[in-house]
């Protein structure tokens, strides 16, 4: 593969990721017509230590897949909130240290989307079993 | 007057020890505290009493002397050929730890504990003997509101400012009564897996205590109010709890106390052979003093959650 080739292949890799990391709401407006991307460029840093969380991570989005962990019925359904939130690992694994997760860089993927599934959803249903319905209020 | 059960299903969180310091603390603050034994491993008991004056001087170990704990009271209540003690001619006279609270009207009273309490459970039972199926609900919520109706009527006289029951890490008869005559429930809990199912456990059985005893007791409903979990035994790294154990301090269902007790073996471990507890300790040494600290911001959390003034 030339450099050029490469290149190429990095841009579209970083489009599809900006699409992939949107809201729906976000692509909702995209389909629309509503929203127009706007494309920058900026010098590669040398790796993701010290990198900023990208704008489509903010705090808002992030506590938006939180909200739809909390009405998750399923694990799996929490399972399928997360991998379509969070495809790629970087985000992944900005969400879990927004929940405030023990997680490490090197954990694999799936370790942390089963963390994150765990600590809300899962914790969620397994108090719901054992409660039986009572509450503490 | 509050009555408060310390309780968790799950045994080892540190219950005993948060107790102990918070009557310290609410005594040192000039309230009069009644504290009350009701778990048969005696461990809040021999926080304040050599476990050789409480088997010579006490009975409670059923080998000598007559005896002076709660399990004397529940014998009583569960035999008609037995008198059933005042509770006040239970409180444990002249308690080390006086000694260390200021003159400030502040004082611990304690009514001790019992290895045999653990059986009490099948002496109740027999009250129930013999009552006919149709009656055995009224019955048993009857059972179960005995301490309220007894300590109820003890304490308003004796004006206590707070009761703070011990109670077991169990839900037997012995916890029930607790629970029904408590105004509040307090919950420590270590931030692990197992003590926070714990607590979903202890809601669950709370639930279903209230409301068998409120539509079959037929005296007034009960509305003990669970007042929070009280975080225990914290491992502190960087200024703040482990991430380990944070990721167990989330929970949404249920109040949670915002001071923590962090663990420390080193003076909580000692503590209670001394009688004194930690938080009456002048530690200069600043780890030491933090824990004095979490325990005084605890106590005053208490007080507003649980509406002593």
């Amino acid at each position: 593969m030339s450099a050029q080739q490469s290149a190429l292949g990095n841009l579209l890799a970083d489009v599809a990721k900006a699409v992939r990391d949107m809201s729906d709401d976000e692509f909702e407006k995209l389909v629309k017509g509503e929203l127009r991307p706007s494309i920058s460029f900026k010098e590669r840093g040398s790796g993701i230590k010290g990198r900023k969380p990208s704008p489509i991570l903010s705090e808002e989005r992030l506590r938006s897949i939180q909200t739809k962990l909390d009405a998750a019925r399923t694990r799996e359904e929490g399972h399928q909130i997360v991998q379509e939130a969070f495809p790629m690992k970087e985000g992944l694994f900005i969400f879990a240290k927004f929940l405030d997760l023990p997680v490490q860089r090197k954990d694999k993927i799936e370790k942390i989307q089963d963390k994150i599934v765990t600590a809300t959803v899962g914790r969620r249903l397994s108090s719901e079993a054992i409660r039986g319905g009572y509450s503490a209020k | 007057m509050q009555i408060v059960s310390v309780i968790n299903y799950k045994g080892g969180v540190g219950k005993t020890t948060l107790t102990a310091n918070l009557a310290a603390e609410l005594a040192f603050r000039g309230k009069r505290v009644l504290l009350l034994d009701m778990d048969a491993q005696c461990s809040l008991t021999f926080s304040f009493v050599t476990p050789d004056y409480w088997r010579d001087e006490l009975g409670g170990d059923g080998t000598t002397g007559s005896d002076k704990t709660i399990k004397s009271w529940f014998d009583g209540i569960g035999d008609d050929d037995l008198e059933t003690p005042e509770l006040g001619s239970l409180i444990v006279p002249n308690l080390k730890v006086a000694e260390s609270l200021p003159d400030n009207g502040g004082k611990i009273d304690l009514i001790p504990s019992h290895l045999g309490l653990i059986n009490v459970d099948l002496d109740l039972a027999y009250m129930l003997s013999g009552v006919p199926p149709g009656r055995v609900k009224r019955q048993l919520a009857k059972v179960y509101g005995l301490l309220r109706s007894h300590l109820g009527k003890y304490v308003a006289e004796a004006k206590y400012d707070i009761v703070l029951i011990d109670c077991p890490p169990n839900f037997n008869i012995v916890t029930k009564n607790a629970i029904v005559a408590s105004d509040g429930i307090l919950i420590p809990a270590k931030p692990d897996y197992l003590s926070t199912l714990g607590i979903d456990y202890l809601v669950r059985s709370y639930g279903s205590l209230v409301k068998e005893f409120n539509t079959g007791s037929g005296s007034d409903d009960i509305h003990p109010e669970i007042l929070g979990v009280v975080f225990t035994m914290i491992q502190i790294h960087g200024g703040q709890p482990i991430r380990a154990q944070r990721d167990y301090m989330q929970l949404s269902n249920i109040s949670v106390f915002s001071s923590q007790i962090r663990e420390n073996k080193t003076i909580f471990a000692s503590a209670p052979e001394d009688g004194i507890p930690v938080v009456l300790h002048g530690y200069k040494q600043p780890t030491y003093s933090s824990i004095v600290s979490e325990i005084e911001s605890l106590a005053v959390e208490f007080c507003e959650k649980a509406g002593v003034k």
